[in-house]
């Protein structure tokens, strides 16, 4: 049939590809299974830290004490209102307004929790705590670097996004920060508060 | 407006965890001090994935699927955690 000829080539490309269950997610199916990805992998780590603190809750208690909770704290307070700027200008470019300075505002603020976190590490390695100290330090460097990592790309994302405007690309680098928020909020609490 | 209202129950479930979480304390928070501040987390997680990350918009199944995934990371690190304090896993060296 006439209409079919688009669907019928093996270049073209749909233009309403059917993602099947995570077409009902907002934005970009492909940022969901990202998500879905790293949440997974996350749970994962989170899991392993909560069965080693398990097999030696002294030496986990005794490493903690040699964090800053209160810095901790406040960096989960940087990355949520990071999160809320974020999510403010997704809704901006969303309604037709320039979201330009609210996403400089998160990425701005996702420096601001690199830098708080280098800040961190400096102190601990300068007070002899390495990734080789023990299983907590091991755990901590890999979790919160790993995490760190992400806040990265995060915040090349919405610089990126920030030049190269458009809904759906906004609220798909949007989407991966709030998703290295979430994975925050719990690692915080994990490795920071739980004793 | 209900992005800025979710930011401040967020901050204030971080500072309810914190204070919970007594930053100068050396001593053990206990079963229930822990189930709270994870209690505190996952629901910050759940009005981050609803509110920001705008889960609202799907469906119901998609829904239930994070916030069951969500209890389960939770109740597996409260799990973990109560084994700890009974010491009912054994180290291995």
């Amino acid at each position: 049939m006439p209409g079919d000829t688009d669907q019928d080539s093996p270049a073209a490309v749909p233009a309403g590809a059917d993602w099947g269950p995570l077409s009902s997610l907002p934005g970009n199916p492909m940022i969901w299974i990202l998500i879905l990805g790293e949440l997974l992998v996350f749970g994962a780590f989170f899991m392993v830290f909560g069965i080693e603190r398990a097999r030696d809750p002294a030496l986990f208690d005794s490493s903690q004490l040699h964090l800053d909770r209160t810095i901790g704290a406040a960096n989960t307070l940087v990355l949520i209102t990071s999160g809320w700027l974020a999510a403010l200008g997704a809704r901006a470019e969303a309604s037709g307004r320039n979201p330009r300075r609210l996403l400089a505002g998160a990425a701005a603020l996702g420096l601001l929790f690199l830098a708080i976190k280098a800040r961190e590490y400096a102190v601990e390695i300068d007070a002899g705590f390495t990734i080789e100290t023990n299983t907590f330090f091991t755990l901590y460097y890999l979790l919160t670097g790993f995490h760190a990592l992400h806040v990265v790309m995060g915040v090349i994302l919405l610089v990126i996004v920030a030049w190269l405007r458009g809904e759906e690309n906004v609220e798909t680098a949007c989407a991966f920060w709030h998703m290295v928020d979430l994975i925050w909020v719990i690692l915080y609490p994990l490795i920071y508060l739980i004793r | 407006m209900v992005l800025t209202r979710t930011w401040l129950l967020l901050v204030g479930l971080t500072l309810v965890a914190l204070f919970f979480g007594r930053p100068g304390g050396h001593s053990s928070l206990g079963a229930g001090v822990v189930a709270l501040v994870l209690l505190a987390s996952c629901f910050k997680a759940v009005l981050i994935l609803r509110d920001f990350l705008d889960l609202r918009r799907a469906g119901s199944g998609w829904q239930a699927f994070f916030y069951f995934y969500l209890a389960v990371i939770a109740a597996g690190l409260l799990g973990a955690y109560v084994l700890a304090e009974t010491g009912a896993v054994v180290r291995v060296r």
